[in-house]
C-alpha cells in the first residue's frame, strides 16, 4: 500500500522550422506500482532560451537543436512579427 | 493413434495460422458498439476517428483539410508575464494555466497576479504557451481578457502569431493606432485571466 508519486517528462517533440522543443511532464500518483491517476503539464523551449535549468536530457536535445543559426532565425523572425 | 496425432497436427496448424493473420483482422460493427469497461486506445501516432463519411456541406469559401481526429489532451501549463522577453525581479502571487488540445485545436486559459512587475521593460507578452502556434500561412489568433490594475488607451488586444509560444498585449486607440503595453501600463499589483484558442 505504498503511494509514491513519479514525475517523468513523458513526451518530447521538436516542432517547426526554428526547432521549438515542446515537453510534456507527467506526475503520476502510483500505489504498489499500479498508478492510480496523473496529470500533465506542459512547457515550450524555444531557440534562444535559457535551458540551463531543464533536466539534462532536454539541455543534451536543445544543445544539438538550437544551433546559433537557428537561435539567430528564430529571433529574426520574432522581431519581423512584431509591429511597431 | 495415428489418426489422433494428425489431428492434433491439424488443429496446432490451423491455430498457427489463425494466430499468424489474427493481428491483420478489421472487425466492422453494424449499429453501435460499447465498451462496457477501459477505454478504447489508439496505439499509433497519428492515427484516430475518421469522420470521413460524413457528407458534410461546404461554406462558401470553406475548404476541408482533414477529418480524421487524431488528438485529445489536457493538462496545465505556467504562464509569465514579460517585458521584451524578460522578466528580472517580477513576483507572481499566484498563476496558473489550463488547456486542452483537440485535434490541432488548442484552447488555453491562465490567471495570475503580481505582487512585483520587477525591472524588465519594453513590449509586454504572455510566455508559456502549453504547444508552439502552428507555423503556417496568416495563422493569428486572438485572446480575450480581463484584468486589474492596468491602464491603457482605449483598448487592450492581444494575438499570437505563426511559429511562437507568446500572446503580444497591445493596446489600441479608439482612432484605431496600435501600440505595444509596456511595463508603465502594468501596476505591481496587476493581475488578469486570459483564453486563446489556437492552431498548434
Amino acid at each position: 500500500m505504498a503511494l509514491t508519486k513519479e514525475v517523468t517528462q513523458d513526451k518530447i517533440e521538436i516542432v517547426g522550422d526554428f526547432k521549438s522543443v515542446q515537453v510534456r511532464t507527467k506526475t503520476a500518483v502510483m500505489e504498489d506500482g499500479v498508478e492510480l491517476s496523473s496529470g500533465f503539464h506542459r512547457h515550450v523551449v524555444t531557440a534562444g532560451d535559457d535551458y540551463s535549468a531543464e533536466s539534462a536530457e532536454l539541455q543534451a536535445i536543445c544543445g544539438v537543436v538550437h544551433t546559433d543559426a537557428v537561435v539567430a532565425a528564430y529571433a529574426a523572425h520574432v522581431e519581423a512579427s512584431s509591429p511597431e | 493413434m495415428s489418426k489422433a496425432r494428425d489431428s492434433i497436427e491439424d488443429l496446432k496448424t490451423i491455430d498457427a495460422n489463425f494466430a499468424a493473420k489474427a493481428p491483420l483482422a478489421t472487425p466492422s460493427f453494424t449499429g453501435n458498439a460499447t465498451i462496457t469497461s477501459g477505454n478504447l486506445v489508439i496505439g499509433t501516432n497519428g492515427k484516430g476517428i475518421d469522420f470521413s463519411a460524413n457528407a458534410d456541406s461546404s461554406a462558401t469559401g470553406a475548404s476541408t483539410t482533414s477529418e480524421l481526429l487524431d488528438d485529445y489532451e489536457e493538462g496545465t501549463w505556467t504562464p509569465a508575464l514579460k517585458f521584451d522577453g524578460n522578466n528580472v525581479s517580477m513576483v507572481f502571487s499566484s498563476r496558473q494555466g489550463y488547456y486542452t488540445k483537440i485535434g490541432n485545436l488548442v484552447t488555453a486559459n491562465c490567471y495570475f497576479a503580481l505582487s512585483d512587475k520587477g525591472s524588465s521593460n519594453g513590449a509586454a507578452s504572455i510566455f508559456g504557451l502549453p504547444f508552439t502556434n502552428s507555423n503556417v500561412s496568416l495563422n493569428y489568433s486572438a485572446m480575450s481578457i480581463v484584468f486589474n490594475g492596468m491602464s491603457f488607451a482605449d483598448m487592450v488586444v492581444g494575438y499570437i502569431t505563426p511559429n511562437e509560444t507568446q500572446v503580444r498585449l497591445r493596446e489600441v486607440t479608439n482612432a484605431g493606432a496600435h501600440t505595444a503595453l509596456v511595463q508603465s501600463n502594468f501596476s505591481n499589483s496587476m493581475d488578469m485571466m486570459m483564453t486563446i484558442s489556437y492552431r498548434a
